[in-house]
């Protein structure tokens, strides 16, 4: 009884209590010119009461509730939200003009320069959108990022890297602070290996590629670490349900000497056995980090120094096993280790030179543990990349030159067996191949005058395949196999055992047509001299890396583009559609069942031919405003052919041109972020496109006790097409303090329709049938919350 | 937040994924065949048990999949060493003997050489017979995920072999086995009862129920009776990083837990040459070891076998000419626990015996244990000796 008294009372005084009002008076003026706005739209919490703003802008309610959010929105401003606690008379608000304010999304070029610079194909994606950006297991990834971006697109989820504007994976060159990375992902294309939080910015070059760049023939990822706060300790970090990151950036010296030191780690095993009992026997970690030290000596020479470290480590038979060795498991591990020193002297407001040493070691293993035995056999691969550059910048009048050396050293191990104690395998070492590849290059960006600018740039790019060697000769127009070998030469250390080079235009012009709009063209020409050798859909981890030497020749491919971008209403809009054709000659494709694993002559099991790829990239993206984002439609094709000579063994579709295994005609692309005030936004991403090639049977045989699918011609048939809606809600420091300490919530949802997309079609035998099967990566909607926190001294 | 709560959640949300996620599906398109492949599946070893020639057809319908029409009436003969002419015999359709003592010779060579009855001739390459080297321990292991299947993983046995690899020759090998296990039930009626009696023939057969029900009973068998299992998985290896050392733990088979009581398998362990080991290697990436992240890309399977006559004519298979070496291994089946059910030997069903009428114990009937492809009324050759082994 005496609670209901209670209850009662407290009703009562809350009916009286919730009758008090109470006012709300306030203007809305344009943030610049102070004018009033007339007619802008007030509402008060999402809708509960709206009215109009009269003529001199000012605006009253009278509203029962002590806090209301006030909304205020104008045609061509930004919205206006914020809590208010009532009354108040004078509540003053100014919106910002959209057009004024900073851009929320950078796609295609620095901000507003798109349209003035003469370089084509620039992507630009800023970090901070691709944080926006929903991803799979809440890991913010780059890789993934980037493919919301016309004419970069990959074989699948599990794709161990991108393919740029029809090339393969391995045409693309990756630096993180100038060293190279020859694995980018983690857990087989699952995750980018790049410490997302070091980041501040990265340039992706797909169609012009600057003279200084060489030795890879189809996009160039620059990524940059970021220069560590000269001044005040900052720290920031997260946990999500794939791994813990930490960041943290210390002044040593004030103003002086900094180091940025980020690293992450992911919690063992962590999803797999859950996901599918398929993958039960899997186990899974990786690891990666990264530091810079930064030193500004004065006012001349800054130093920065930075490394890079990744690992994996994973067992599991979905990528294979070694048929030869017998294991009871297949485990991958491999590391990357980067060094990269950069002195920049600073001659005067109109020269500086950079000088850069760089160091990258990548060390793929395959572990297989011996049957009842401790012994674990290993096969130990190696790549030792060393290279050293200088750049000298010049600023002169209507010129801007550029001038470079550099000089890169080689040295793989291509396979190697450690036996341990094994009693059944021998010490196996296949020859290290060393290589040697020079650059120079000279570029001059001038403005013709006010409307026309050009980029001439030349390289030239010279290699040596070095000794000690032992190089096949082999019968001409046969196929290269034991048989038709001649006579083998041997090389010494030192000696050049092969060379190759020649010169590299890279030109690029725009033209302005009017203020907003502009044309630009392009051509470009480059050598490539290493690349992966891989007889399967996308690399694999321990995918061995080969140098060009007699046998086979390097990659040239030449691309020419042309593109029309335009800017709509004061820059909110832009607008472009690119067109270009790329034709790479001597690309690599394999003969049946090639198998390079510590083979000492993968000549024989390669075939060189053409790459034909072409497409039309068109992009809309809204840069400011409530709403940002991008859409874009790219139709591009990349059809290989092979054909070194008239017998089965030496061409692929008998000579005739066939679909790459990334050749997907019709890509649509949509990024959508509604930013939410400062707190919080959402963000949506769809992604569609065309089914990869696959090869269907064209027949069944019954052999050896099962029904086997029989094929003539490759990639034959194609998967069904992919498409997948992505959602991302970002909340910013929710208690909304003004604190040393935010902390950040992103909640998404990876596959919000569940499409149950397929990564590859593939045959079983099953009875007296051969049967079907789909493999799906991601076949339902993968739910994931991620917790960021920043700390700032 | 603390850590114990996002671990708590990270559990939650991963028992959601548990179900909603699945790896592999059966892709619900048909594929059909369009080429008509002649299907050439032929062996000769240096034991005259195991060596036989099988022609088949493989004919597109307007379904999925081909039909498969034995190959009947072609004159089928091995040249030996480019003299001598061994004719086979058609034992039963589209199958080819050779002479019941006639077995190969490390060191010879051999090719197969056949023209159908519509005149096309067809000819293998010439094949060398290599020694196959000694099979020096079999032994086996229970493991609970033996059996990988594309949408499920099995219980099973693993068997694994060691051997001595021969240093001065390059060697490539092949296994397979034949699985014995005895078989109780001889005779399955669906919807059907057995009857064998003077009112049957010898085999007896199966009478439509008189009121249709969804019901198949299975009969006991009235001798002892073996069921016959083959490989049907390719196994190869070449000793390109073991040559001359002893190979160790090389799995040969994955056998199911069909029964928990023994069963005798034979373990073949063949010398097959570099093409043969090519071709096999093939098959086994484009019919096994599919559906990985990183499949390599199929190709033509293109076996020994062509046809001048037509050399646009598709033709699979191969003629394998290998020595081998066989062993007998008891397969006891004590290391499976037991709680773990038996598949059976029925594909999966469980057994149904048509229940007892005590009103007439005429019924249910025994059925004969008839030799065939898959089973057989003769003990097992060592199904005794391996046993007490």
């Amino acid at each position: 009884m005496k609670y209901i008294t209670t209850l009662l009372l407290c009703l009562t005084l809350g009916i009286a209590h919730s009758q008090k009002t109470y006012i709300l008076k306030g203007t809305v003026k344009d943030d610049v010119e102070k004018e009033p706005l007339i007619g802008a739209t007030v509402s008060i919490d999402y809708g509960d009461q709206a009215d109009f703003t009269d003529s001199n802008g000012n605006f009253t309610f009278v509203l029962p509730r002590k806090t209301v959010v006030i909304t205020v929105r104008y045609v061509g401003y930004v919205p206006f939200r914020r809590e208010v606690t009532l009354p108040l008379n004078d509540l003053d608000i100014e919106l910002k003009l959209v057009e004024n304010t900073l851009q929320e999304i950078i796609v295609s070029g620095v901000e507003n320069q798109t349209v003035r610079r003469p370089i084509m194909g620039l992507s630009t994606l800023s970090m901070k959108t691709v944080e926006k950006l929903p991803s799979a297991l809440g890991e913010v990834d780059l890789l993934k990022g980037l493919q919301m971006l016309p004419g970069i697109s990959s074989v699948g989820e599990a794709s161990n890297g991108v393919n740029v504007r029809g090339g393969t994976t391995d045409q693309n060159l990756m630096l993180l602070e100038d060293a190279p990375i020859f694995n980018p992902t983690h857990m087989f294309g699952l995750f980018s290996a790049f410490p997302s939080e070091a980041i501040t910015s990265f340039d992706l070059y797909k169609g012009n590629v600057p003279a200084r760049y060489g030795g890879r023939t189809a996009g160039i990822l620059d990524i940059k670490l970021a220069n560590p706060s000269m001044d005040k300790f900052k720290m920031q970090g997260g946990i999500s349900f794939v791994s813990n990151k930490l960041m943290a950036e210390i002044p040593i010296v004030k103003k002086k000497i900094a180091l940025l030191v980020a690293g992450r780690g992911s919690f063992n095993d962590f999803l797999f056995p859950i996901v599918s009992d398929q993958l039960k026997d899997l186990k899974a970690k990786f690891a990666d980090g990264a530091a810079k030290l930064f030193y500004q000596i004065n006012d001349k020479n800054t130093l920065s120094l930075s490394t890079y470290y990744s690992y994996d480590f994973f067992q599991t038979e979905i990528l294979g096993t070694i048929g030869n060795i017998n294991a009871s498991s297949s485990q991958f591990q491999y590391e990357t280790a980067n060094f990269s020193g950069k002195w920049f002297y600073n001659i005067s407001s109109k020269a500086n030179i950079q000088t850069t040493l760089v160091s990258s070691n990548y060390q793929p293993n395959t572990l297989l543990p011996e049957l009842n035995s401790k012994n674990v056999v290993k096969i130990k691969q190696n790549i030792d990349y060393k290279q050293l550059k200088s750049n000298l910048n010049i600023y002169e009048g209507k010129h801007n030159f550029e001038i470079g050396i550099d000089a890169i050293r080689y040295s793989i191990n291509p396979g190697e067996i450690v036996p341990g104690t094994s009693e059944s395998v021998l010490a196996i070492t296949t020859p290290i191949e060393n290589g040697i590849e020079l650059g120079a290059s000279f570029e001059d960006v001038i403005e013709l005058n006010s409307k026309a600018k050009i980029s001439l740039g030349l390289r030239y790019s010279h290699y040596l395949s070095m000794g000690p060697s032992a190089v096949n000769i082999y019968k001409e127009n046969e196929p290269k196999n034991q048989i038709s070998v001649l006579e083998t030469i041997q090389y010494n250390k030192g000696e050049v055992a092969q060379s190759y080079g020649g010169l590299e235009p890279r030109i690029g012009f725009s033209y302005l047509l009017n203020e907003s709009s502009s044309i630009k063209g392009g051509y470009n020409l480059a050598r490539q001299y290493l690349q992966v050798i891989s007889n399967t859909t996308t690399p694999i981890p321990t995918s061995r890396w080969k140098l060009s030497d007699l046998n086979i020749k390097p990659q040239v491919s030449q691309l020419a583009s042309l593109g029309y971008f335009k800017n709509l209403s004061g820059n909110i809009y832009e607008v472009s559609i690119e067109a270009y054709y790329r034709k790479t000659n001597n690309i690599i494709d394999y003969k049946p069942g090639a198998d390079f694993l510590l083979n000492p002559t993968p000549e024989t099991e390669i075939l060189q031919g053409v790459n034909s790829s072409y497409g039309t990239e068109l992009m809309i993206s809204k840069k400011k405003g409530e709403f940002t984002g991008w859409i874009n439609y790219t139709y591009a094709r990349s059809l290989n052919q092979v054909d070194e000579g008239p017998l089965l063994s030496q061409r692929v579709n008998f000579g005739q041109k066939y679909a790459a295994n990334y050749d997907r005609p019709h890509t649509v692309n949509a990024a959508l972020i509604i930013n939410q005030g400062v707190h919080h936004d959402f963000s949506f991403n769809f992604t569609y496109s065309t089914g990869r090639p696959f090869t269907s049977p064209e027949g069944y045989i019954k052999y050896s006790n099962q029904v086997l699918p029989f094929y003539f011609l490759r990639n034959n048939n194609r998967l069904p097409d992919y498409h997948r809606l992505d959602f991302a809600w970002n909340i910013y420091n929710p208690n909304m303090r003004n604190r040393k300490f935010k902390g950040n919530f992103a909640f998404t949802i990876y596959n919000l329709y569940a499409r149950k997309n397929a990564y590859s079609v593939f045959f079983r035998p099953l009875g007296n049938a051969s049967k079907p099967y789909k493999l799906t990566i991601f076949g339902a909607p993968i739910l994931s919350l991620a917790y960021k926190f920043k700390f700032n001294y | 937040m603390s850590l114990k709560i996002l671990s708590l959640l990270k559990r939650a949300f991963l028992a959601i994924m548990l179900t909603a996620i699945s790896c592999v599906e059966p892709f619900d398109k048909a594929f059909p065949a369009s080429e008509t492949i002649y299907i050439v599946d032929g062996r000769l070893t240096d034991n005259t048990s195991s060596n036989y020639v099988k022609l088949t057809l493989s004919k597109p319908v307007s379904t999925s999949f081909p039909t498969y029409v034995p190959v009947s009436g072609a004159t089928v003969k091995v040249i030996v060493n480019g003299e001598t002419d061994v004719s086979l015999t058609e034992t039963s359709s589209g199958i080819y003997k050779f002479p019941s003592e006639f077995k190969g010779e490390v060191g010879s060579s051999y090719q197969l050489v056949f023209t159908l009855a519509n005149g096309l001739l067809f000819e293998s390459n010439l094949e060398k017979m290599n020694p196959a080297s000694k099979i020096n321990k079999v032994y086996h292991a229970f493991d609970e995920r033996a059996i990988k299947l594309p949408e499920e993983t099995l219980p099973g046995q693993y068997v694994y072999i060691d051997t001595k690899d021969e240093e001065s020759t390059i060697d490539f090998y092949m296994w397979d086995w034949v699985l014995y296990e005895q078989q109780t039930y001889c005779q399955t009626c669906d919807r059907a009862l057995y009857y064998n009696d003077a009112s049957t023939g010898p085999l007896g057969e199966c009478r439509p129920l008189s009121r249709d029900r969804d019901v198949i009973y299975d009969y006991r068998c009235d001798a002892l009776c073996w069921e016959i299992i083959s490989a049907s998985k390719i196994n190869v290896m070449n000793d390109q990083f073991s040559n001359g050392r002893e190979i160790i733990g090389r799995q040969v088979a994955e056998i199911p837990v069909y029964q928990k009581v023994g069963a005798l398998i034979e373990i073949r362990q063949y010398a097959i040459n570099n093409n043969v080991y090519d071709y096999l290697r093939l098959v086994e990436s484009q019919g096994q070891n599919t559906g990985g992240l990183a499949d390599t890309p199929p190709a033509t399977l293109a076996g020994n076998i062509n046809s001048k006559d037509d050399i646009k004519q598709a033709i699979g298979g191969y003629f394998i000419v290998a020595a081998v070496d066989k062993q007998l291994y008891w397969l006891d089946k004590q290391d499976i626990p037991g709680t773990l059910p038996a598949i059976g030997l029925l594909g999966g069903r469980k057994v149904n015996p048509e229940p007892v009428n005590p009103a007439d114990t005429s019924r249910p009937p025994l059925a004969p244990c008839i030799n065939s492809d898959t089973r057989t009324v003769n003990q097992p050759e060592g199904w005794f000796t391996a046993r007490q082994n």
